[in-house]
């Protein structure tokens, strides 16, 4: 009889905008990376996994670029869905977005009301966010809202940190990994959420083979 | 090594690149107290690499040592009393760490902003023991913990939890422990906010005393499987001593945990002194617990792995049959408009 059985569940949240130009092919590799090194490092510890399932969010600005302010992807389920994965990844063109901040917070919202696998022995539940730039308050024109913002938003980050320590995803299969710079609300989260990681830089840029092996780690055993 | 009767193992779950330490067991002859404890270097928040001793390891791996060493040391020279223990030993592996997180990583902390990522992280889990002075087969325990290794006592009819595991979760149900993974919030590691949990038990022989790191019990289908695995390999080995019996978990742990294991374990009594006689003691309910506690789970598993098996092999068939399916059409088009039955413009 086999030990305990893993199901993992990835959203990765990239920031789309036009400033992300010189280093979006790079953050679409990390991304089309991540799910073979995550892999590797789960397979290194003979961690079976029955279901390994990726989203991915692609978010701009709603005041800016409205109706192109987000592409969202169903779940993929690796590998046998391999080549829809990397077409929407490769879909991906930085645009748009206007000046800083943009809509992270819309972005980290919705992936943490994703529909998570509740099924298996052992989960983990992943979110990833590369971007380059600050976050617009939750409650930015607060009751006039443009037309394609999503319904049901949090109102203020008070209630997105409740979405986060609330029922969407498990208390303790949940982990959020941050690339972005020190900049509202990312360090924010980082410093009082649960179960985070923040790389402090513009998407990752300067990350360490070491340093991304101890994410890596953080992820697939247990902390 | 010990006179009591005992074995302790560490098993790396890819040779070589383990991280727990190899487990404690001692005996102060001079003061008639008994040890025996394991460290789980904790891969998963301190794998940042170091230099150690000419060679490159993991925070982890090196915190696992280092906290043996320091118990070692402590417990070798201590002469208070069993329930002071932890007092002194907190504080000197807070100055250990330090000093040596400082050593090993010259150039501080990396650029990650987390507080699932610490510095020479580890667990700890030690019980300590002393006969009750004129009282034949009672002891003193002290049992000392910070993390999730357990310490637990095996009596002939019952398993006892010694400790409670240092996890952010809301509650201690072993069920939801063992499915859900969670965090730990307590942990041996160079950023000295951590404390040594300390319980104290007066208990009674015949029993076996035993600590495990999470490899041992976090991997099995269930938390009674634990208790069954540790009395129905004691039953495997027919009385072929503590070697034998040691021996046939690992085989078993091996197989089953997707981690590194370690344990060390004594038994306590005079039935330990009499390896036919331990086995009958602490083995003769056996059946029935199989048949209550384990047997129904164990049939769905299998049921289930089964059902998984097939599920794969209809999904490579199907696969098969579609590749098969776009080559024939394309064959059959080719053939169709190739003999002249269709014409197009």
């Amino acid at each position: 009889m086999q030990g305990l059985h893993y199901n993992v569940d990835i959203v990765m949240c990239i920031d789309a905008t036009g400033s992300m130009s010189p280093i979006i092919d790079r953050v679409k590799e990390n991304a089309l990376r991540f799910y073979d090194d995550l892999m590797e490092v789960m397979q290194q510890k003979a961690k079976t996994i029955d279901t390994l399932r990726v989203k991915v969010i692609a978010f701009r600005d709603f005041y800016f670029d409205k109706d192109k302010a987000l592409e969202m992807s169903p779940f993929f389920v690796l590998p046998d869905e391999q080549s829809r994965f990397k077409s929407f990844v490769d879909g991906i063109v930085a645009d748009g977005g206007g000046d800083e901040p943009e809509n992270g917070l819309e972005a980290l919202a919705l992936a943490i009301r994703s529909e998570w696998n509740k099924e298996g022995d052992k989960r983990r539940q992943i979110i990833i966010v590369w971007t380059d730039a600050s976050t617009h308050p939750l409650e930015l024109h607060a009751g006039a809202k443009p037309q394609w913002y999503p319904a049901d938003m949090p109102a203020d980050f008070d209630e997105l940190t409740d979405w986060w320590e609330g029922q969407y995803m498990s208390h303790t299969a949940k982990r959020l990994i941050i690339y972005s710079p020190d900049a509202y609300a990312w360090t924010d989260i980082a410093n009082h959420w649960e179960n985070t990681i923040q790389y402090p830089s513009k998407a990752g840029e300067g990350l360490s083979e070491v340093d991304y092996q101890t994410i890596l780690d953080a992820i697939a055993n247990s902390v | 090594m010990t006179e009591i009767p005992g074995f302790d193992f560490v098993l790396d779950k890819i040779p070589g690149s383990g991280e727990d330490a190899p487990p404690l067991r001692l005996w102060n002859a001079r003061n008639r107290r008994g040890l025996i404890a394991v460290f789980d270097g904790m891969g998963g928040a301190g794998s940042a690499p170091c230099l150690w001793q000419g060679e490159e390891r993991p925070g982890a791996y090196v915190a696992a040592r280092l906290a043996a060493q320091v118990l070692r040391d402590y417990f070798e020279t201590y002469e208070g009393s069993i329930e002071g223990f932890a007092e002194g030993l907190e504080q000197q592996l807070k100055t250990v760490f330090a000093q040596e997180a400082a050593r090993l990583y010259p150039s501080g902390q990396s650029k990650l902003r987390s507080r699932l990522v610490r510095q020479l992280p580890t667990t700890m889990c030690a019980l300590l023991w002393e006969p009750l002075p004129g009282q034949v087969d009672r002891f003193r325990l002290c049992v000392l913990w910070a993390g999730d290794s357990r310490a637990y006592a095996l009596l002939p009819m019952q398993m006892v939890l010694l400790t409670k595991d240092d996890v952010r979760q809301d509650h201690d149900d072993l069920l939801e422990q063992l499915i859900n993974d969670a965090p730990l919030n307590n942990c041996i590691h160079a950023g000295g906010d951590f404390a040594i949990n300390q319980a104290v038990y007066n208990i009674e022989a015949p029993l076996c005393l035993l600590v495990a790191t999470d490899g041992c019990f976090a991997y099995l289908p269930s938390p009674p499987h634990f208790e069954y695995l540790l009395r129905h390999t004691l039953e495997l080995s027919r009385g072929g001593g503590m070697s034998l019996w040691a021996e046939l978990l690992q085989q078993e742990l091996h197989r089953m945990a997707a981690d590194d294991v370690s344990m060390a374990l004594v038994a306590l009594g005079e039935a330990a002194t009499d390896t036919a006689l331990l086995q009958w003691v602490f083995t003769r309910d056996n059946p029935q617990f199989y048949r209550r506690f384990i047997a129904p789970l164990n049939e769905l598993v299998v049921q289930i792995e089964k059902l998984r098996e097939r599920k794969q092999q209809i999904e490579e068939a199907l696969g098969a049959l579609e590749q098969e399916k776009q080559r024939l059409r394309k064959q059959l088009w080719h053939d169709y408009v190739t003999s002249g039955r269709i014409r197009q413009p």
